[in-house]
């Protein structure tokens, strides 16, 4: 048997093996949680209402509201008080005639001195450029006829709830 | 060069308003909500990071409520949970813009729980220090984040009012005044706005007596409105009474009908002067004091 028929043998016989024997592969599969804190957040603007003269109906410039947060909410509002006061006269402006364009009913809605919804579902900020979801709505005021002049205020607030609380 | 002018003046204007900020006021908090499973006697304590994200320095106020809701409306009661969560530190404080705070709460349940009392909340409200808002009318815009804390469910808003006892007077003379008394018990979950009035109606017309009030739930009111007859009214009277109330619009109603007498002063006193006539006709009693009218001659 010459050399080249050995190396020839040797070469098959190691293909052989080669291709014979087992091969051995393992898979293992990895769960990674995060946990994104969930912010609930608000941005209401000052409203310049300006003058109203007595015994008419005046409304704001538009203003906007902002959802700053990272969850859907529910918009509520509220006046403080039953009514406008002012430091320097004694007469009172009721919020009977003071009103809130309200994207729930799609009107105005009159202020009460508790909560009610006139946002449902806001959407959150947005993805990545965290541009707020905007919701724009005006005021309307009347002012009873014969309203000594002054300077009247109120507060109003505007409370933020995480959209899909539990109802009763 | 008038045209120059104005257009340097409106450029000043333009970029003023684009430059000078908007104030406004803004709040954040986080986490949005809390969910424990609480047992009987189980305790709690969890952490609210509050941040003003606004312009305006806030004055913030920090509470506990309990939450009644429906679709619409968002009422906060003091009791249930909100008895059972205690805030830890000042629940008073300034932020300036961009700062922020921790508020630590603690929640320990009674021995029993009611799982309808159970949805409570911090409730964060923050409202500019100073008010830079101009003109005559004059709104100050507050936030308040509302950050849940769930044991159970919101409780429901039930509006109820039960007239338990009624009193009316039956017999009235002029001038009289009448007490009509009203015995109610609130048996809802939120407060009842009372307006309404007590409507008399009788021979010489109607007459009206306004109702205003408040009853807060589970607590007992005695409602007391009174009515004086004057001089012209006379006869049987019918006094119909309507309690309108709720919490928000007064849509229900408590309706009461009573009947009164109202005997005149007028009458009364003409009666004492026609039995004195009649006695002194009658028994012939000579007056004390004659006069003799004469004519002038």
């Amino acid at each position: 048997m010459g050399i080249i028929p050995l190396i020839v043998a040797l070469v098959f016989v190691v293909a052989i093996g080669a291709y014979s024997s087992p091969s051995y592969a393992a898979t293992a599969s990895q769960t990674v949680t995060v946990t994104v804190p969930e912010a609930i957040s608000i941005v209401v603007p000052d409203v310049n209402f300006g003058n109203i003269t007595a015994g008419t109906e005046g409304t704001s410039p538009a203003f906007t509201v902002s959802n700053t947060g990272n969850v859907k909410i529910d918009l509520y509002v509220k006046a403080d008080a039953g009514s406008f006061t002012s430091p320097n006269a004694t007469d009172t402006i009721p919020i009977t005639g003071f009103k809130i364009f309200s994207n729930v009913t799609g009107s105005y809605a009159p202020f009460l001195t508790s909560f009610q919804k006139i946002y449902d579902n806001m959407d959150k900020a947005a993805q990545g450029s965290g541009a707020p979801t905007t919701w724009s709505t005006t005021l309307k005021l009347s002012v009873p006829a014969f309203t000594e002049d002054g300077t009247y205020t109120i507060t109003n607030t505007y409370a933020a709830v995480k959209h899909n609380t539990a109802l009763p | 060069m008038k045209a120059r002018h104005l257009t340097a003046f409106l450029m000043i204007i333009f970029v003023l308003g684009y430059v000078a900020p908007a104030l406004a006021t803004g709040l954040w908090a986080s986490p949005a909500d809390f969910r424990y499973n609480l047992k009987p006697g189980d305790s709690v304590s969890g952490e609210v990071t509050v941040r003003n994200i606004g312009k305006e320095e806030l004055s913030v106020n920090v509470t506990k409520k309990r939450l009644l809701m429906d679709s619409v409306n968002l009422v906060y009661s003091d009791r249930g949970i909100a008895q059972w969560i205690t805030i830890e530190g000042n629940t008073t404080f300034k932020l300036k813009a961009g700062e922020s705070r921790k508020i630590r709460f603690t929640v320990n349940a009674p021995g029993k729980i009611n799982y309808l009392d159970a949805a409570g909340a911090l409730v964060i409200r923050g409202v500019p220090v100073q008010n830079a808002t101009a003109g005559q009318i004059q709104i100050v815009q507050g936030v308040e984040l509302v950050v849940p804390i769930y044991v159970g469910l919101p409780g429901p808003i039930i509006e109820s009012l039960k007239l338990e006892d009624h009193k009316a007077p039956t017999v009235l003379l002029s001038f009289m005044p009448g007490k009509f008394t009203y015995k109610l018990k609130n048996t809802g979950t939120v407060q009842a706005n009372m307006t309404g009035a007590i409507e008399l109606t009788g021979i010489t017309g109607k007459q009206r007596v306004p109702i205003d009030g408040v009853v807060y739930p589970e607590d007992s009111y005695t409602l007391v409105e009174t009515w004086k007859p004057g001089w012209l009214e006379f006869g049987p009277y019918s006094a119909r009474t309507e309690i309108k109330y709720g919490r928000f619009h007064q849509t229900k109603s408590i309706e009461t009908t009573d009947t009164i007498i109202v005997i005149p002063a007028w009458l009364i006193i003409l009666l004492v002067l026609g039995a004195t006539v009649w006695m002194i006709r009658k028994k012939g009693i000579e007056p004390p004091v004659s006069i003799k009218i004469e004519r002038k001659k």
